[in-house]
């Protein structure tokens, strides 16, 4: 069962980022998406070699808690299925933004049309990367349900945390309980602007994320590699996690998620910035070869540097060379958004000024408060931060189970606050609307980090009990 | 290490918080599988039910307190779907929604196309007529409103 799983999320992957890499190459160069091209991306996934290796069982699972969660998520797969289909987005920026391009790429899957070429027609987000809406033209050419791309989301994520617990070694139990944890978070599952089945790409980026999470904690690089494809491309904010992601990694010494997180960035936001400059000024412009160039030596530099600390043993730099290169950054991110060739873009906005956050300090303790308020209060997200706080302790001498995705949760904490003092925008209407969605995108990396130090920890302190993990499972 | 060391008390505290990251995620998944019924399943229903009552226009315009449901009604049914609609205003609020709710048909600010123009983009520029003027469509966008005229 286990393998079956791994063997659909792991293909199902390895097709979206596979179709959406080339789809992306193809409306770049002005061609048409061609309709066999995500069948094709599909039967490859499904079919490409793959090997795995799961704990083995050694104690037999509740039956009845495996029917109640197998019922559990089959019952919200089907509510999302039916939010996704019956209509098109209910939700703002899902209808007026995601819809509107998939809708134009469904009717014509290339960018030699008026919407995407003349600059002076109307539409929203016009730099948006475009996976998620040709993700979704894609499947509902194929298929003709392009929505049902929202659900299968998330079940990939919910399949990503059960198959981490499960290659980790937990028992069904475990993997049961803690992926209807996962899977029922409320902000993720319910009606809202956000979720699953808004048509928003943020639920779709947290699936990403989720399954980038669980591809570090397993070191399992296709994982990696495909997923930060796939975030990088799915929105701006993206490129963010996927900086953020590779800076834990450089941190911690986790050289293999390092350098298939490095291929997954240099592939992603190749793609994005040659992208996004072709929406903004459609060959009007030359492309930001420099700054595709200075991002390449970047990462490069991270891979080598973290090699040759590694071998020196002089891990205790990392975190100066980190506040250095940090430092550096900021001075020149408003060259480097100059340098990027779409100084007005949607990212840029958001960059093209970093002092602005000294300058706005003082706005500091409202965004703060809305941030506790938003992850605490209203019982969105749960109980998922008294939890991460709780496996942070549990973790804090540990360096396995995932101690870079402890480090990537942190350093999402500067980014998202940042977030806020940079804007133009009212800052209440804007922390209202912004921070539960900022808060979601992270849920499966908490999820993923919390779950991975259950397990380990529990491990250790039950040897005597094989591979049974929960000390509160029932027997 | 000594008996007593910190590292040593953290060793023995770890079965309890164990235990205690056990609960929660007990607690977070029956909170999670609690509210399925009510606010998972049947207000996405009610919600469905709502959009496929109202229609899409009036379903958003109403949620988010807009005034204009009855020019995209108006839009749809008297402007071609492969033609240019011209609007003047600013082009967020209640601006957002027509491209997406009449698409494919493209919208244009005046600032850039002259309504006397006869086409925009390879495609013509919506004509119509309202209470016996004939002219080219324009729909008169602010922050929270919408309304259609002919020039």
């Amino acid at each position: 069962m286990g393998y079956l799983v791994d063997r659909a999320l792991s293909g199902l992957l390895l097709a979206f980022a596979a179709a959406t890499t080339v789809g992306v190459a193809i409306l770049l160069v002005g061609g048409v998406v061609p309709d066999w091209l995500l069948p094709t991306a599909l039967l490859i996934g499904l079919v490409a070699p793959r090997r795995v290796q799961f704990g083995i069982l050694s104690t037999k699972a509740n039956r009845w808690l495996l029917v109640a969660v197998g019922l559990v998520l089959l019952v919200v797969f089907a509510a999302l299925v039916y939010g996704a289909l019956a209509t098109p987005s209910r939700h703002w920026d899902g209808a007026i933004a995601w819809d509107l391009k998939a809708s134009a790429l469904a009717e014509h899957p290339t960018l030699n049309q008026p919407l995407f070429q003349n600059p002076y027609v109307h539409h929203h987000s016009r730099d948006y990367p475009l996976l998620q809406p040709l993700l979704v033209a894609l499947t509902e050419r194929c298929f003709g349900c392009g929505r049902i791309v929202f659900p299968v989301c998330w079940a990939m994520a919910v399949g990503a945390v059960g198959l981490m617990l499960r290659r980790r070694g937990a028992g069904l139990s475990a993997v049961g309980l803690g992926m209807v944890a996962f899977a029922c978070t409320p902000f993720l599952v319910s009606p809202t602007s956000g979720s699953v089945d808004s048509g928003y790409a943020d639920a779709t980026l947290a699936a990403w994320l989720t399954i980038a999470a669980a591809g570090c904690v397993l070191r399992d690089t296709r994982w990696i590699v495909c997923s930060v494809i796939l975030v990088v491309l799915t929105k701006p904010e993206g490129l963010v996690y996927a900086a953020l992601l590779l800076g834990a990694a450089w941190l911690q010494g986790c050289r293999g998620v390092l350098r298939a997180t490095a291929l997954g960035s240099v592939v992603g936001t190749v793609l994005l910035l040659l992208l996004q400059h072709e929406l903004q000024f459609v060959d009007r412009a030359e492309p930001p070869f420099t700054a595709i160039l200075i991002l390449i030596a970047v990462i490069g530099m991270m891979v080598l540097v973290d090699g040759w600390l590694d071998r020196r043993n002089l891990n205790a730099w990392r975190l100066r060379l980190a506040g250095i290169l940090g430092i550096i950054g900021v001075c020149v991110m408003p060259w480097l958004v100059q340098a990027c060739g779409n100084p007005s873009g949607s990212l840029a906005h958001y960059m093209k000024d970093p002092w602005l956050v000294w300058q706005r300090l003082e706005l500091l303790p409202a965004v703060v408060i809305s941030l506790l308020d938003c992850s605490l209060l209203h019982g969105w997200f749960g109980v998922t931060v008294p939890l991460v706080l709780l496996a942070a302790w549990q973790a804090r001498r540990s360096r396995e189970s995932g101690s870079s995705l402890g480090t990537w949760l942190v350093l999402c904490l500067p980014c998202w606050c940042a977030v806020f003092l940079v804007s133009d925008l009212e800052l209440a209407q804007h922390l209202r609307s912004r921070m539960p969605r900022l808060l979601l995108h992270a849920i499966g990396i908490a999820w993923v980090y919390i779950l991975a130090t259950w397990q380990t920890r529990s491990r250790e302190a039950h040897p005597e009990r094989g591979d049974r993990d929960g000390a509160l499972l029932p027997s | 290490m000594t008996v007593n060391s910190p590292l040593d008390a953290g060793r023995t505290s770890l079965p309890s918080v164990t235990r205690w990251i056990g609960l929660l995620v007990l607690v977070h998944a029956i909170w999670g599988v609690a509210r399925i019924p009510g606010k998972v399943v049947m207000r996405r229903v009610g919600d469905v039910r709502d959009y496929q009552q109202e229609g899409a226009a009036h379903y958003f315009f109403s949620k988010a307190r807009l005034v204009g449901a009855d020019a995209i009604a108006w839009l749809r049914e008297n402007t071609p779907e492969q033609s240019v609609v011209l609007f003047d205003g600013p082009h967020l609020g209640a601006m957002e929604f027509p491209p997406a709710l009449l698409a494919p048909r493209l919208f244009v600010s005046i600032r850039h196309c002259d309504p006397a123009s006869e086409s925009f983009a390879g495609r013509p520029i919506a004509r119509g007529e309202i209470g016996g003027l004939r002219g080219t469509v324009v729909v008169h966008a602010d922050r929270g409103s919408l309304r259609i005229e002919v020039q």
